[in-house]
């Protein structure tokens, strides 16, 4: 049983680690003897073909990391732009904490984001490092919100947090407007539909081939990293689409969940925090109302 | 060749006939094309292990008395880490649920934490070390699976562009069946990319093959693929799986071996996600001919032949 656990976990550090990988193709030997690799597991590494080895390893490469892009994709667009970048993202795979849950990769890869801006391995300019900052806080906290929600319907359930029908123009004139669970505010210094631009129209499912591919062109994030900043207020709010329930207990449901979202003009945290369910639409100030009423239509804010 | 006692779970199970592996939620729809009178004769999909998941798409297929197959991408058939036992049974009421009459799988690593999880995670399923040791282990797995399972299990190769360890995939996916009373599932295009991965060429695919216990084939695959050529004395050419491509002539040809040497198969799965309902029709269509030329068992012939009359009506 430790001859096998030895060899998988040999050849499961083949398939995902570069540097490994490398080393075993140009001289399987050295890496052997560098590694500590016992005689039967090298007799039963010999013959493995460094082309085949290769073409694996670059198949779960690009779908592993179009999973983890997934919830980053500004963040991994504006890193990815230059080779470097494209290296510092794919050194995760090499992590231990590649074979872990979705939720503790997910977690590790955000953290793995962080020092690569931190460590300055993406050769970004201090200027893109100021406009990631807030895209990537944005982008994990959203994913938080996700895992979040999810761990709260396992333990509690969905009641309240699933959306109903649009609000009914008697319930708006009765009930108070307040912010919903789940809810998210952050400032961007742009809209995301421009950094989407720069970013070859980048999407979550589309984010890591663009960047493997080398689409991404870094003259177009540094421009609106230089030009002056046009900060709106991005709101999100984490609802469950759809609950499957397991039957087998131990097993977790199954949970479905979305943000809604909207982007507000400017800087308007202390104006979300009116949004007490103290008032209604009508006792609102009219600056306050205006701004609320798109919400509370769009099911962004709540009415209690 | 046979171990005659775990045949008659095997020979038991209905014939099926030719049908599709697709995806639920986009095109082509499953329900829609099995409904045609020249779609699919049964529907094998993928889904998360929870069986609500699909609930009103299955509830319809069942309702029109579409035959299904789940293959799961969630179990460890090989590998050091273990099935957790609610993460099996979950996948046994999936089964029961759907009422699949057997289930099948590729024979992989899918998942390492202690929760279970799915091929995915790890880009795809990751294939066994083919030794003697990682055999002993993988019986535990498999064992552990069929404990908890109401139906057969099939055990499928998975697809590759290479191996690791000093036996061949033929001769220890047989000693896994053999070990643990499991039926196989034959996918041709697998068996092309184990042939290259072997050494062999378009010219010599099939030499060797015999090596499969053919008693055991329930169930076989064909589906389209690619096959990429390497600067590599060791593998001139790799195969890929592609499901959205055409069928190879390759893979034909291995299906056709197949076909004349496995007296007990009961259904063929043409497996076309992502292609589109035009092309899907025809593909079926060319494997129902082979498979009424071709096939061994009989009861299977008659169950074609009266697809491909129904399509003709």
């Amino acid at each position: 049983m430790q001859q096998v656990a030895t060899q998988e976990a040999l050849l499961f550090r083949l398939l995902f680690d570069e540097e490994a990988r490398e080393r075993f193709v140009q001289n399987r030997g050295a890496f052997f003897d560098e590694e500590g690799v016992d005689d039967d597991t090298r007799r039963v590494f010999a013959q493995v073909s460094a082309a085949g080895l290769e073409a694996d390893a670059a198949y779960r490469r690009d779908y592993v990391m179009s999973t983890l892009c997934r919830a980053f994709p500004l963040t991994v667009g504006m890193v990815g732009t230059r080779p470097e970048g494209r290296r510092a993202l794919t050194a995760f795979l090499s992590s231990p904490s590649i074979f872990k849950s979705t939720r503790e990769r997910n977690d590790a890869f955000a953290v793995h984001l962080e020092r690569v801006v931190d460590l300055g391995s993406a050769a970004l300019t201090a200027d893109e490092v100021r406009l990631l900052l807030p895209v990537f806080a944005t982008e994990r906290a959203r994913l938080r919100n996700a895992a979040e929600l999810r761990a709260h319907v396992e333990r509690q359930g969905a009641a309240g947090l699933t959306l109903g029908p649009a609000p009914k123009t008697g319930d708006k004139k009765r009930l108070k407007v307040a912010l919903p669970p789940f809810f998210l505010a952050g400032v961007l210094p742009f809209g995301q539909r421009v950094l989407q631009n720069a970013l070859d129209d980048i999407r979550p499912e589309n984010a890591w081939p663009k960047i493997a591919h080398g689409h991404l062109a870094p003259e177009r994030v540094q421009t609106v990293a230089r030009s002056l900043h046009l900060p709106v207020t991005f709101v999100q709010r984490g609802v469950v689409r759809r609950v499957v329930s397991s039957q087998a207990p131990g097993v977790p449901p199954l949970v479905e969940v979305t943000h809604l979202s909207a982007e507000l003009p400017g800087q308007q945290g202390d104006v979300l925090q009116e949004f007490d369910g103290k008032r209604t639409l009508q006792e609102l100030p009219h600056p306050l109302k205006t701004l609320a009423t798109p919400l509370v239509d769009g099911q962004l804010l709540a009415l209690v | 060749m046979a171990d005659a006692s775990v045949l008659p779970d095997l020979l038991a199970l209905p014939e099926l006939g030719v049908g599709a592996s697709l995806s639920f939620g986009v095109q082509p729809d499953p329900v829609a094309l099995a409904a045609r009178r020249d779609g699919p004769s049964f529907v094998e999909y993928a889904a998360p292990v929870q069986p609500g998941f699909l609930g009103g798409a299955l509830a319809r297929l069942k309702s029109d008395k579409v035959p299904l197959l789940y293959h799961p991408s969630c179990l460890n058939l090989c590998g050091t880490k273990a099935n957790p036992a609610p993460w099996v049974d979950e996948v046994r009421r999936h089964v029961q649920s759907a009422g699949c009459p057997w289930l099948a799988q590729d024979v992989g690593v899918c998942f390492t934490n202690d929760e279970g999880g799915y091929s995915n995670q790890l880009g795809y399923f990751i294939a066994p070390v083919l030794t003697q040791a990682s055999l002993d282990v993988a019986v535990d797995r498999v064992v552990e699976v069929k404990a908890q399972m109401d139906v057969p299990l099939l055990l499928e190769p998975p697809p590759v562009t290479f191996t690791v360890g000093d036996m061949g995939m033929f001769e220890w996916l047989n000693a896994l069946a053999q070990r643990t009373d499991s039926g196989l599932l034959i996918d041709a295009g697998h068996v092309v990319a184990h042939q290259l991965v072997a050494g062999r060429t378009s010219e010599n695919l099939t030499d060797g093959l015999d090596v499969i216990d053919f008693d055991r084939v329930v169930e076989m695959h064909i589906a389209g693929g690619a096959l990429r050529p390497v600067d590599d004395d060791d593998a001139p050419l790799l195969y890929l799986d592609a499901h959205d491509l055409p069928i190879l002539p390759e893979t034909w040809q291995v299906f056709r071996f197949l076909l004349e040497h496995t007296p007990h198969l009961k259904a063929v799965c043409v497996e076309c996600e992502g292609v589109l309902t035009d092309s899907v029709i025809p593909m079926l269509d060319q494997a129902r001919r082979r498979v009424s030329h071709g096939t061994l068992n009989a009861n299977l012939r008659d169950k074609v032949d009266a697809e491909l009359a129904r399509a003709a009506a």
